[in-house]
């Protein structure tokens, strides 16, 4: 059995690209065993892996000098020159028998009422039209991909963002390294600079950008006011937080945290 | 045995038979109709508290009823929450427990109502007697089939003249047993009176025992 492959870091996982060939006159089976220490994330139909998939890898029937593709997903990121073993298991004429539920249900598809149709207790719906949640466009993406067994989840962003402004502002915070910050603040931080962002192409506009920028954000009546609103808060928590910053240069606790410490 | 109640439209009276033939049986009744559950519930863990992990499909099971029966949620959060994955396992569970299981498909072709025909051993598909019914139980014979889920019985429910038995048994391959309309067969799941257990000789009650031994006799082949 030959194969060769490949790999791709994404955002701390890595994608692994697999081409097997049987090279013999006869049917082979092959496994293919991930060696990459995380877990597999198989190709799924419908939430369901894909034939032939589990939790160490692939293992199939490959007919006389086929070649097939095989891809996965592992979420460590990894720089190892050897991500899969791959095995012959020997002569095999056909695929075991298949797991007749599993097929059905990726075949026919879930029939389960869609995340935003189920209401959850104490939140609402609707929600302001401004994008306010620059991660969120992914996680409503999500929950329409049919998450696992995961039916409380709250799909609590607009639809309305699209790709193309998705990668606006994935190409944003991709360029600049800003360092740590916490959770909250970093959430926020994305959420003002979205609406920035969405103010800055606004401003001085033609009628076509404006244009593009209504059909990706939909209702923009109250963007100038919040993006006023933003700037008084930003700059109060500028201030606050280089006061904050002279404050903790000034501070010297280590000699008595650790004559503390030896008592 | 696990026997799946199917028929690919709405209303043609799924449940009511699966709750005859689990009375004429002594089957459990599982009400696997996750999105749009009919058969009566109560408090206790339900189906979809089984198929989200909550609970064991045995301890779901409701003895107490005219009908064993493993009844099903009916909110919008229980059927979103419910992976029908586990529902293979969960009708394997309840037939080691109590041996037989009748399981009341959704109407659709959705994987909810295909998982439970790869689970089952044999199916019945309830027809309507009308034109445009025949065509949804042809599509269901031929998911069955797919699914390896033997034909054991076409039923032509709710006839009021005599249906084209022959028509049914040419197209889907399999013998029909003709339910006539009756009112009681009707109320039955509403009332808890099975018509085959108070009304054995009426010719619904005589129909619904004719579709159990035709059961019956699948199970012991």
């Amino acid at each position: 059995m030959e194969h060769d492959c490949t790999t791709e870091s994404v955002a701390g996982a890595t994608l692994v690209t697999v081409r097997v060939r049987n090279e013999a006159p006869v049917p082979r089976r092959v496994r293919v065993r991930n060696e990459l220490p995380g877990p597999v994330l198989p190709p799924r139909r419908e939430g369901v892996p894909e034939r032939g998939w589990d939790e160490s890898g692939f293992e199939g029937v490959l007919d006389a000098g086929e070649e097939r593709a095989l891809g996965y997903a592992c979420p460590v990121a990894s720089e190892d020159d050897r991500p899969v073993s791959v095995a012959s298991l020997g002569r095999d004429e056909a695929e075991r028998a298949a797991d007749r539920e599993n097929e059905a249900i990726r075949a026919l598809g879930r029939a389960r009422p869609p995340a935003d149709a189920v209401p959850v207790p104490g939140g609402s719906l609707a929600r302001d039209s401004l994008p306010d949640d620059a991660g969120g466009a992914a996680t409503s993406d999500d929950a329409r991909r049919g998450d696992e067994a995961d039916g409380t989840h709250v799909d609590d962003t607009h639809a309305d963002e699209d790709a193309s402004e998705r990668s606006v502002s994935e190409e944003a915070s991709d360029g600049r390294d800003r360092g740590p910050r916490p959770p909250a603040v970093a959430s926020w931080l994305d959420a003002v600079e979205t609406r920035v962002r969405l103010a800055e192409r606004l401003t001085d506009a033609t009628a076509t950008d404006a244009a593009a920028v209504l059909e990706t954000a939909g209702d923009v009546s109250g963007l100038p006011s919040t993006v006023d609103a933003d700037e008084t808060t930003l700059r109060t928590v500028a201030a606050r937080a280089s006061e904050l910053a002279d404050r903790a240069a000034e501070t010297d606790a280590g000699p008595t945290v650790d004559s503390l410490v030896a008592l | 045995m696990i026997l799946a109640v199917a028929g690919g439209k709405g209303g043609v009276g799924k449940s009511t038979l699966a709750f005859e033939l689990g009375a004429a049986t002594g089957a459990v009744v599982v009400d696997a109709d996750v999105g749009m559950a009919d058969l009566p519930t109560g408090p206790g863990p339900d189906l979809h508290d089984v198929l989200a992990g909550r609970a064991s499909a045995v301890e779901a099971v409701r003895e107490d009823g005219p009908v064993t029966l493993l009844p099903c949620g009916r909110s919008l959060a229980g059927a979103r929450a419910a992976d029908v994955g586990r529902l293979g396992e969960a009708l394997r569970d309840v037939e080691r427990a109590y041996g037989d299981a009748v399981v009341d498909c959704p109407a659709g072709m959705r994987a909810d109502a295909g998982v439970p025909l790869a689970v089952a051993d044999a199916c019945v598909v309830v027809a309507s007697p009308r034109p445009y019914a025949l065509a949804d139980a042809v599509r269901t014979r031929e998911l069955a089939r797919e699914l390896d889920a033997g034909l054991v019985a076409v039923a032509v429910n709710r006839a009021v003249d005599d249906p084209p038995e022959a028509v049914f048994e040419e197209v889907l391959g399999a013998p029909a047993v003709t339910v006539p309309a009756d009112p009681r067969v009707a109320r039955a799941v509403e009332t808890g009176r099975p018509v085959c257990r108070v009304a054995p000789s009426s010719r619904a009650g005589r129909a619904i025992s004719s579709l159990a031994r035709a059961v019956d006799r699948c199970s012991r082949a």
